[in-house]
């Protein structure tokens, strides 16, 4: 069963200098229980996908589907969403300082948030909140439940919001960069915690970080977002193995660690687009080492790459060039050449600078 | 006084570019009308270290462990409040601001911020010829060709000479930064988090850069990152700190192969790796609480109150750094019960606990496993 | 969450650069080098509340500059009195015709001459004084927020002791003891406004010298003389022209109130303050009397609080991005 289903989800913003299209139409759907993983660069659309499906973007054009078990969340009315919203659906946010009240206790804030979806006595729903600390991990949560946002540390605070974001025993739980700001062993706890939590109450989780290693850590499926589209989406081993697009294969080649000591990293060329002004045919298709004449033009739809089931790519190479390895890469490469003339060819011939690794 | 380094592997001293010796940074805490003191941060509380000519030397460590004040302290940002930093072969630890001033040229920073760390009311030829103009080494068109060429070397249009920096990217303004920093050919650099405010595609760019600097220019860098991947991927040796004390300094393949330090042990199970199968494979160290304090660390060995393999011992005997058993000369660590190759600390938890702290720690556990465990067991 | 529609924004922006190497051709197309204040003059001047409030601001300064030119025209000089042609029978002044356009006042005197005049002192007071009170607060803040410590604490308290001065009798005091005149107007008003400029400023100067350029500067060696002038003072004069162009509407009706009291511009200099005052009991009879000087007065403080708010509105760097290229 799939409890959320997402159909072509387009998302705008009015400014003065322009329309920014910051989602482009965005489809996936996602299985209760399992985890998805929405990676990205800043600016690719991810969050703003996310805020936009539990109804929190302002001031932008949306269209498209949000189907939550059955109901669409976009056509819904605000009351309607809002009881969602909290009840079946949370979200868990990078700064935990936005959706905690900095003038009310926590333990005050975990029970209004309970009594808001549920009719229960005051008394329980303390008990409630206390459980919750505990099982966050606060320690003391008898006395902590009194405490003030301030009194308690970054790593704390997150924990706070994950069990004020689990009061309701939501069904989908949305974390966006939840630990982004934290430290390393800070940031293990709480994904240590999500997974237990999501082992024990079987919650469906959707992950939305620029960090790989998250993804790699606790995705079940990966959505890889590029200028407001998904450019790939495949299984978490198909993904960080057998990857199709250049921008995945781009940012892996960017990360350290993989290659070892002080060998040279093979990052992607120049900048992220403008969402004002993005470019014709495949967005990518500027930085992208395997240009072709046809991606000038055309923006590539999301289509069935690979071996694996629900392997897809919008990327024109051929569907079978899947992987790291320099022979794919040299495969690549002759393919995107055969189909080069003019600009494409100068395009590439910048490329071929930084993204020759293969050869 | 504590060595990084054993006295028998002593580099040569023509080697050595930097030696900190035992370095102390505490900041008072100040409160009502006259401003008197109530009690001080620790924020280096001992630090001794080497950096060789040419080397990268990687300082990784948790918000407030104080990696960045250590940085600030080298660069004689900050007074020390005690020990000593020698800067090619000259004790530059009471210099006066004045005194100072020449030998900046060999010590440069890179900033983390590359937003926050350019002037926004400034054009970038002006920025990057600062250095010039505070030393009064060029002027006019000479310093302009000066300051295009080094926009050139950091890979910078010079036709953006003129430039404000709001007009750049992040990565273009870090590579300004650089450029800075470079301007004066400095013996040494240092790169407090160069690149943890940046993409991930960028941050790759940025690496590169310094990596292929370091190269031509011979330079020596202290590295310092939260991020351990990226200070794996460029570090020669690594400095692991904990609450203002160093815990831990290794070469990076011993530092990855034999990590004797259990803070040490627990930071690098920590960091996700972007690869599922050694994701899977992998077992993380979950550690307990929260950094303690700086204000009032904790007695003894400070990562006591959080460490699996604590006895009470360390919570009265603050272990020195040095050369544990089977470990290369250069390998030092500070624990009394070092981590032994192969031994599983996943499992482990928290021996020994604060008194107060104990009673804290103990129900949290219960209550996590008592929440989620009895499934997992069954 | 308060900033989800602000992000992909931000993010869109920060990203129309070429890439570093091989694209020079790309660059020669884009803008050069606009710097902040040119940003901001260019928004100055798409905003028509601006446009309007400084034409205003500039025919009153050419009509305060060329006030014996309109007494030469007019014929009556700002201390002339015409007890017959400018007052009834009864005594009382005379309103607008042809001899005295906006009508005479209670000593048979013109109220658009001396309206006129009463601009000058308005605006040079208002100028000066806002001027100094800059300086004053621009130097006072900035040593007391750059240096911090002790001479922080020093200069704090004592500008919060003159911001807690009553100033009203402060200023009878030494009106009193030196006696009425635009130069001690001028004063007064410049000493009871520096202070809050200078805290200001302190403030900024505070945040400014804990921003990486700054210590970036330090680690290059830079003086603190340098650093202040090179590094902090040119991200406070934004804020300083702010508080200047807010200070002299302030100041003005500052002057105007002293004047009102008897305590700035001795008579029979005309200003608005005063002839305010000597309207005042014949405001039954004559509205002119009290309806021009209080006009100019109002349209004066509102075009220079139009004024600043749209420079403030130009200025602020929230806005920026918005007119990025």
């Amino acid at each position: 069963m799939n409890r959320l289903e997402v159909k072509d989800l387009t998302v705008t913003f009015p400014t003065a200098d322009g329309l920014v299209q910051a989602v482009r139409g965005v489809s996936f759907e996602l299985e209760a229980g399992k985890t998805l993983g929405i990676v990205g660069e800043s600016g690719s659309g991810k969050s703003v996908t996310m805020q936009t499906i539990i109804g929190l973007t302002r001031g932008a054009r949306v269209s498209g589907q949000a189907l939550f078990e059955g109901q669409d969340l976009l056509a819904m009315k605000s009351d309607d969403l809002r009881h969602v919203r909290g009840a079946e659906i949370s979200m868990i946010f990078q700064d935990p300082l936005s959706s905690l009240h900095p003038y009310y206790r926590v333990g005050w804030q975990i029970v209004e948030m309970i009594r808001a979806h549920q009719e229960v006595s005051a008394r329980a729903a303390r008990l409630r909140a206390v459980e919750l600390l505990r099982l966050v991990g606060i320690p003391q949560p008898e006395r902590r439940v009194d405490d003030f946002p301030h009194q308690f540390s970054g790593g704390m605070r997150q924990r706070a919001m994950i069990a004020m974001a689990l009061a309701n025993n939501p069904k989908l739980l949305i974390a966006d960069e939840p630990t982004t700001a934290l430290d390393v062993t800070v940031q293990a706890q709480i994904i240590d915690l999500m997974q237990s939590l999501q082992k024990e109450l079987g919650t469906t989780i959707i992950m939305v970080t620029h960090d790989l290693g998250v993804v790699a850590d606790i995705a079940d499926k990966v959505i890889v977002m590029y200028a407001g589209r998904a450019v790939e989406e495949a299984d978490r081993r198909t993904l960080f193995y057998r990857a199709h697009h250049p921008y995945t294969r781009g940012l892996m080649g960017s990360l350290p660690g993989k290659g070892g000591t002080r060998e040279r990293l093979n990052p992607i060329a120049g900048q992220p687009p403008s969402l004002i002004r993005i470019p014709s045919g495949c967005p990518f298709h500027p930085r992208c080492p395997f240009v072709m004449d046809r991606c000038l033009r055309e923006e590539p739809p999301l289509l069935d790459v690979g071996t694996e089931e629900g392997h897809q790519s919008a990327c024109w190479l051929p569907p079978d060039l899947v992987g790291f390895d320099r022979q794919v890469d040299a495969r690549r490469w002759t393919a995107a050449e055969a189909d080069r003339t003019g600009r494409a060819r100068v395009l590439a011939k910048g490329r071929a600078l930084t993204a020759e690794p293969a050869s | 006084m504590i060595h990084a380094v054993a006295p028998g592997s002593a580099p040569q001293d023509s080697d050595v570019l930097v030696r900190v010796d035992d370095v102390r940074k505490y900041f008072p805490i100040r409160t009502g009308l006259l401003r008197r003191e109530v009690g001080r941060v620790h924020a280096v509380d001992g630090v001794s270290l080497e950096i060789r000519k040419g080397e990268t030397l990687g300082i990784v460590g948790e918000t407030g462990c104080g990696k960045s004040t250590l940085a600030r302290c080298i660069a004689r940002l900050y007074d020390l409040t005690a020990g000593t930093v020698v800067f090619d072969g000259r004790d530059i630890s009471r210099l006066s601001r004045r005194r100072m001033r020449p030998l900046r040229k060999g010590i440069q920073m890179i900033f983390q911020d590359p937003i926050g760390s350019l002037n926004p009311r400034r054009r970038v030829g002006s920025i990057i010829g600062d250095p010039f103009a505070i030393h009064g080494i060029s002027r006019g068109e000479d310093r302009k060709h000066q300051v295009q060429e080094l926009m050139r070397v950091v890979g910078l249009n010079p036709e953006h000479y003129n430039r404000f920096p709001a007009e750049f990217s992040g990565g273009q303004r870090q590579r300004i930064g650089v450029a800075r920093a470079l301007a004066l050919r400095p013996k040494l650099i240092i790169a407090d988090e160069p690149v943890s405010a940046l993409d991930v595609s960028i941050q790759a760019q940025i690496l590169n850069l310094l990596t292929d600097l370091q190269d031509e220019f011979g330079l020596t860098y202290i590295f310092i990152a939260h991020d351990l991947s990226v200070v794996r991927h460029v570090s020669d040796r690594i400095a692991v700190m904990y609450l203002g004390k160093i815990v831990e300094v290794a070469s990076v393949s011993e530092l990855y192969a034999r990590p004797r330090h259990p803070y040490t042990n627990a930071l690098l199970s920590a960091v996700p790796v972007p690869d599922p199968d050694q994701a899977d494979q992998r077992e993380r160290i979950i550690l307990v609480g929260d950094v303690p304090s700086p204000i009032n660390p904790p007695s003894g060995c400070r990562f006591h109150p959080r460490c699996p393999k604590a006895q009470n011992l360390c919570t009265e005997v603050d272990p020195p750094l040095e050369v544990k058993k089977d470990d290369r000369a250069e390998h030092v660590a500070a624990c009394h019960f070092p981590v032994e190759v192969g031994e599983k600390l996943s499992r482990a938890r928290a021996g020994i606990a604060q008194p107060e702290r104990q009673a804290a720690v103990e129900v949290s556990h219960e209550a996590v496993e008592g929440a989620i465990g009895p499934k997992e067991k069954t | 969450m308060s900033v989800s529609s602000i992000d992909p924004a931000q993010s869109a922006l920060s990203a129309p650069e070429p890439s570093t190497f091989g694209e020079e051709g790309e660059a020669a197309k884009e803008i050069q080098g606009r710097s902040p204040w040119q940003l901001a003059w260019a928004r100055l001047r798409q905003d028509k509340v601006a446009i309007g409030s400084a034409v205003v601001i500039l025919l009153i300064t050419l009509v305060a500059i060329g006030a014996p030119l309109i007494a030469h025209l007019v014929g009556h000089g700002p201390g002339d009195t015409y007890p017959f042609i400018g007052e009834d029978s009864y005594g009382l002044p005379i309103g607008p015709n042809r001899t005295f356009l906006l009508g005479a006042d209670d000593l048979g005197r013109d109220v658009l001459v001396r309206v006129v005049y009463g601009a000058r002192v308005s605006l040079i007071a208002g100028v000066v004084a806002s001027a100094l009170a800059v300086l004053a607060g621009g130097i006072v803040g900035m040593l007391a927020g750059y240096f911090g410590t002790a001479v922080d604490t020093a200069l704090s308290r004592f500008m919060d002791v003159i911001l807690s001065f009553p100033l009203l009798l402060f200023a009878i005091a030494l009106v009193s003891l030196v006696g009425p005149s635009l130069t001690v107007s001028i004063a007064v008003i410049a000493f009871f406004s520096w202070a809050v400029v200078g805290r200001i400023v302190r403030g900024q100067t505070l945040s400014l010298r804990e921003k990486e350029f700054v210590e970036a500067a330090r680690s290059l060696g830079a003086s603190d003389l340098r650093i202040i002038f090179v590094d902090i003072l040119p991200n406070l004069v934004a804020p300083l022209i702010v508080y200047a162009t807010l200070l002299i509407p302030a100041s003005i009706v500052f002057e105007a109130t002293l004047s009102f009291l008897g305590l700035g511009v001795v008579p029979p200099t005309p200003t608005w303050g005063n002839m305010l005052s000597d309207s005042l009991p014949y405001y039954k009879v004559a509205w002119w009397f009290m309806l021009f000087p209080g006009g100019a007065l109002l349209i004066t403080t509102l075009a220079f609080n139009l004024l600043g708010d749209s420079v403030r509105d130009a200025l602020d760097p929230r806005y920026a991005r918005l007119f990025k290229a």
